[in-house]
């Protein structure tokens, strides 16, 4: 790297640098931006606070460092190994080794109350468990030591213990917990997709100590309907594998068959037209109840199900029966009347399986509605779990008490607005409930869109999580960046690289004191908030100080410039880019702009910027993709909650001089707009 | 292509230029919950058979929930469907979307002239045409005459204002237990509430929002006591017209607002409760407009051949289609200038069905679509639900729920 010292621009030198280095322009490139070295471009970084938050927690200055550290297991129960399994994983995955179960100097002992030594310690250190997945854990300069109040407490202890792992070792830390809500259920799905979102997933959901996973099986290939098989359905194998895959990270699976209504599955390429409730219907939703051969396609599926899952429940749906389709609609269906073909079809599936030892988990919304509910609840059996959803935010949730009041068990239903899960746990918990269970809603072969556009319903799984162990405590604010470090977790090793100053093709300020800064909006909807300087988002470094925004189509925007060249004339491994958009895009996968890359040897590599993968609006916090990096967040001066993400750019040639990037704009509503730019001397593993 | 074709379409061989090759392909459209009326989408595709050997349509009719998705996914797979009818909100976020072609490009500017204006307007973005509407509903208001009795209110007299309508629904769930009514006001439908009360949406010259002046608060806050105090259901903010409609169809709701081509399904759905109810129209308030679904033909973007497919939207949306549809369901109305005048839809006074259209037709002159066309509606459309929803369910104030609204779509606009 040349070393041709240049002016440090004044808005990096009004703030303290919190790197060593010296801004440089490059001798072979005249023009090339100022830039400054940094040896920590990248770090990641220990989450700031537990999640679940802990019930009672004191947290000390020290650490406890690895060194001559023994991981020792005290009993024989799996979830001890599961224990040493997942905390071994994390500390492999952020510091490069394991620890050893060879005595040394100081112990790591994980066990349970059976361990007499383990539950003494317990005892005079004032952290004894009391219930039933409760542990005390503590961390000091002698060792640690996760007691759990049974197996799975201990387990649930470990996933604790692991987020107080740091570059240098364990935080010191004294903690005893339990879950507030003894039923803490994820919603996940099987597809075609499974074991490439599910292996992940589930050891994710087991981090943030939920107990039970409703697994959507409305399109598993039973051998029972082989006339019903979807090419993207799961394979019975697969249903299998996953249900000993949630077992072994300490949770129970219960399948989620839907009936009654949603049971599009039953028609699949046509089969069962003689089945259908709505015989007018262009599209099959409902099945029919007064149909003999109904249960005859049904019931072998339930048992199956059962088979593969040995679940204490199955949720047999019964949820919008007449949302599409006429329900009833035929003459005999109409003399029925709704309420009785409801009742007598879950008491058949309810009595099916109850021979099979399992019970039955229904929606509350038929069952228990406005409607209907007064003629339906009534004739229920009351050991039938009920799931009350409602999926809107609110102080409260009445219909919790009255499900209850009618002598139900009830689960309590949330999605992803922000909010809804915690006022769902408050609410489960005042009302008596045994729990809550997050739903999650990306069609029956989504699976991947977990890691794209449906990411903010995957974020929702932690503030869920959050809640459901601890639902009076706040919600940790940083959930985008959890769950997207989650799928692709970090060593601890800074990696070094530049800062690039982009002040000199800077097109507008952040901030608008009279229309003509940011987007001519005023100095109520501007960036002037965003801190300016060295800053580090997210992990990654950046020198701050004006935008380069590009023309779009929108008022304010039309005059700017349609591409711009940043010079460089350096090598780089990756590229980290803080960048955003004007305004928001409506068009799927819009490609709003792109990066030119060109390199010294005249070559040139193009890469489009696609709207909700690689950047989104300022306007727009809420997660996309897991290739977006959440970076800054704040608001404007009028309240405006707005954020910056990262998007980094592998170098292909990491070993050719990069000349220059060309950003360029499609002029479409949604202009692209970079804040912030650093080259990286190696790939962030959360990059590749 | 045949001659005969291009007569039933109505437009001239010039303009549509209709490949040979299609002759002997089948067009497909699509309707939104219209699978009660084979009757009359039998023989209409029969009549554009009989006129145009060689051509086929295909009908699919799904329900709301479903459309979008239909098109989308055919969009993506290259095989859309090639004129799909949808609502004015629909619509909009599809052409937002680049899924649905600018008809202005695919038909003659005299095509435009046979519909009436509003009803065009509301299918209009940025100066061009995604829709070509085929038919409108006015609400009107539905009353359970037994439940009214037993709440001691004389059925022969309904309230004539919506003030009115609230205070007839407080005394029902005070007297009976039984909820009065069930407001629209999910998601975005009450910015129809604000309009239909004169509250206005934007500024003069539409740059801002401005619905967070205390009018509006006080008119938000208005609900926010009702559903407090439970004199509507929680439900209806999560599926609005469909839980209101289930619950006045098990007999659980004194007053629903409601379109009048319900009233034939409500007749199947439950004859007992049809029996008893009675009908008026919709109250004008402060705005002087009522909302009046449109629904509307769009051409999704990908059909094999543009000029086709609106063409098909064109015959399919025209005088004489329109009147034998609006005929068929004796409660919705033409949309195009001529058909709109027949004295069918203002006659009335038969049966419950035939007194809901001529309840409509009262106040049919002042129906407007009074759906909010907005830049990335689907993104502005879901932060004013999330707050409203927020101020109806206690999590934010009236007011600081709509200045979160105004803030985000002043920052969008």
């Amino acid at each position: 790297m040349p070393t041709c010292e240049v002016e440090v621009p004044r808005a990096l030198r009004s703030v303290g640098l919190v790197f060593l280095g010296v801004w440089v322009g490059l001798g072979a490139w005249a023009q090339s931006l100022p830039m400054a070295s940094a040896p920590d471009v990248y770090q990641a970084a220990p989450p700031g606070a537990i999640l679940p938050p802990p019930q009672e927690a004191r947290y000390g200055p020290g650490v406890l460092g690895l060194e001559g550290l023994s991981l020792q297991r005290i009993g024989s129960a799996p979830e001890l190994g599961w224990a040493v399994r997942d905390l071994n994983s994390e500390i492999q995955t952020r510091l490069g080794f394991t620890l050893s179960s060879v005595p040394r100097d100081k112990p790591l002992r994980i066990g349970t109350l059976q361990d007499p030594d383990l539950a003494a310690e317990a005892h005079s250190r004032n952290l004894l468990p009391d219930r039933p997945e409760g542990y005390g854990l503590w961390v000091d300069a002698q060792g640690a030591a996760v007691v759990g109040y049974d197996p799975l407490g201990a387990y649930r202890g470990i996933q604790t213990l692991r987020q107080l792992l740091t570059p240098t070792g364990f935080r010191f830390a004294q903690i005893r917990d339990w879950p507030q809500l003894p039923l803490r259920m994820a919603m996940i799905y099987l597809d075609k997709d499974s074991p490439t979102v599910n292996n992940a997933l589930i050891p994710l959901l087991a981090k943030y100590k939920f107990s039970h996973l409703l697994v959507m099986c409305d399109y598993v290939q039973w051998n029972s309907t082989r006339n019903l098989w979807h090419p993207s359905g799961a394979s019975r194998a697969e249903a299998e594998r996953v249900a000993q895959l949630i077992r072994e990270y300490g949770m129970e699976p219960i399948p989620l068959i839907e009936t009654l209504g949603h049971a599009g599955w039953m028609f699949y390429g046509g089969q069962n037209r003689d089945l259908w409730a709505d015989p007018e219907a262009q599209t099959p939703y409902a099945y029919d109840p007064l149909n003999p051969r109904t249960y005859q396609v049904l019931l072998p599926v339930l048992s199956e199900a059962v088979e593969v899952f040995r679940p204490k429940y199955v949720h047999i749906g019964h949820d919008e029966v007449a949302n599409v389709n006429r329900f009833p609609a035929t003459p005999q269906g109409l003399e029925a009347g709704l309420p009785k073909l409801f009742v007598e079809d879950t008491l058949r599936l309810y009595t099916h399986l109850k021979g099979l030892g399992v019970g039955t988990m229904i929606w509350h919304d038929v069952a228990f509605g406005e409607a209907y509910g007064g003629q339906i609840a009534p004739l229920l059996p009351k050991d039938i779990l009920v799931t009350y959803w409602n999926y809107s935010p609110a102080t409260d949730y009445p219909a919790l008490g009255a499900i209850r009041g009618q002598g139900f068990a009830v689960v309590g239903s949330s999605w992803y607005e922000p909010g809804n899960a915690q006022s769902m746990a408050q609410a489960v918990l005042r009302a008596g409930g045994v729990g809550l269970l997050q739903t999650r809603w990306s069609g029956y072969f989504g699976n991947l869109s977990l890691l794209g556009g449906e990411a903010r319903q995957g974020l929702a799984y932690l503030g869920a999580a959050s809640s459901a162990w601890n639902p009076l405590a706040p919600v940790p604010e940083d959930l985008q960046a959890r769950y997207r470090e989650a799928w692709r977790p970090a060593p601890y090793t800074p990696i070094s690289g530049w800062l690039v100053d982009l002040s000199r093709l800077a097109t507008r300020k952040l901030s608008d004191p009279d229309g003509t800064g940011w987007l001519g909006r005023g100095p109520d909807t501007d960036l002037s908030n965003l801190p300016t300087g060295v800053q580090r988002f997210g992990g990654y470094s950046f020198a701050l100080s004006r935008a380069l925004m590009l023309k779009g189509s929108r008022a304010g925007t039309e005059d700017l410039p349609q591409t711009l060249t940043l010079p460089l004339g350096v090598g780089a491994k990756a590229i980290a880019f803080l960048q955003t958009t004007g305004f928001i895009s409506s068009v799927p996968k819009d490609v709003v702009g792109a990066y030119t890359f060109t390199y010294a040897d005249g070559t040139r590599l193009r890469r489009p910027l696609e709207y909700g993968r690689h950047l989104v609006s300022w306007t727009d916090v809420s997660a996309t993709s897991l290739e977006l990096i959440p970076a800054w967040r704040g608001k404007t001066p009028n309240g405006l909650e707005v954020g910056l993400n990262t998007w980094v750019w592998v170098n292909p040639y990491p070993d050719k001089v990069i000349q220059s990037i060309t950003l360029e704009s499609s002029g479409g509503p949604a202009n692209p707009v970079l804040l912030g730019l650093s080259l990286l001397d190696g790939v962030p593993p959360e990059a590749r | 292509m045949n001659h005969r074709w291009l007569l039933v379409f109505g437009l001239s061989i010039g303009l549509i230029g209709v490949p040979s090759a299609l002759a002997q392909r089948t067009l497909e459209f699509v309707t939104t919950n219209l699978q009660t009326f084979a009757d009359f989408f039998n023989p209409l595709m029969e009549r554009f058979q009989k006129a145009n050997p060689g051509l086929s349509l295909k009908w699919t009719d799904l329900p709301q929930n479903a459309i979008q998705q239909k098109i989308l996914a055919g969009v993506a797979t290259g095989n859309p469907p090639d004129a799909v009818q949808m609502n004015s909100d629909q619509i909009l976020v599809l052409a937002q979307q680049g899924a649905l072609l600018p008809l202005n490009e695919l038909l003659p500017p005299e095509t435009f002239k046979l519909y009436q204006k509003p009803s065009l307007e509301a299918f209009t973005f940025e100066g061009k045409i995604y829709g070509l509407p085929d038919y409108a509903s006015t609400r009107i208001v539905a009353f359970n005459t037994e439940i009214l009795r037993k709440a001691g209110l004389d059925p022969s007299n309904p309230p004539k204002t919506i003030p009115g309508v609230i205070e007839w629904a407080k005394t029902i769930k005070d007297k009976t237990g039984i909820y009065g009514f069930a407001p629209l006001i999910s998601g975005v439908d009450f910015l129809k509430t604000f309009q239909e009360a004169g509250l206005p949406i934007f500024d003069e010259k539409r740059r801002k929002a401005v619905f967070n002046s205390p009018a509006h608060v006080a008119l938000l806050q208005q609900y926010v006591d009702l559903r407090k105090k439970d004199y509507f259901p929680e439900d209806v903010m999560r599926r609005g017209f469909t839980a209101a409609y289930e619950l006045y169809t098990a007999g659980k709701l004194g007053i629903i607002i409601i379109g009048p081509q319900f009233m034939p399904r409500l007749e199947k759905d439950n004859n007992a409760v049809w029996k008893v109810t009675t009908v008026a129209p919709h109250p004008v308030g402060a705005g002087q407009v009522v909302q009046a679904s449109t629904f509307a033909y769009a051409v999704p973007k990908g059909v094999r051949d543009p000029k086709a497919a609106a063409a098909l939207a064109a015959w399919l949306t025209d005088d004489q289609n329109q009147l034998l549809f609006s005929k068929r369901t004796e409660t919705t109305f033409p949309t195009t200038v001529k058909a709109a005048q027949d004295p069918y839809f203002s006659s009335g006074g038969g049966d419950l069905n035939a007194q809901a259209r001529l309840a409509a037709a009262k106040t049919m002159r002042l129906g407007r679509d009074l759906s909010v066309s907005v830049p990335n509606s689907a993104a502005l459309n879901k932060v004013f639900k999330d707050n409203l929803e927020a101020a109806i369910f206690g999590q934010k104030s009236a007011k600081q729920a709509l200045d979160d609204i105004v803030k985000f779509w002043n920052a969008n606009l």
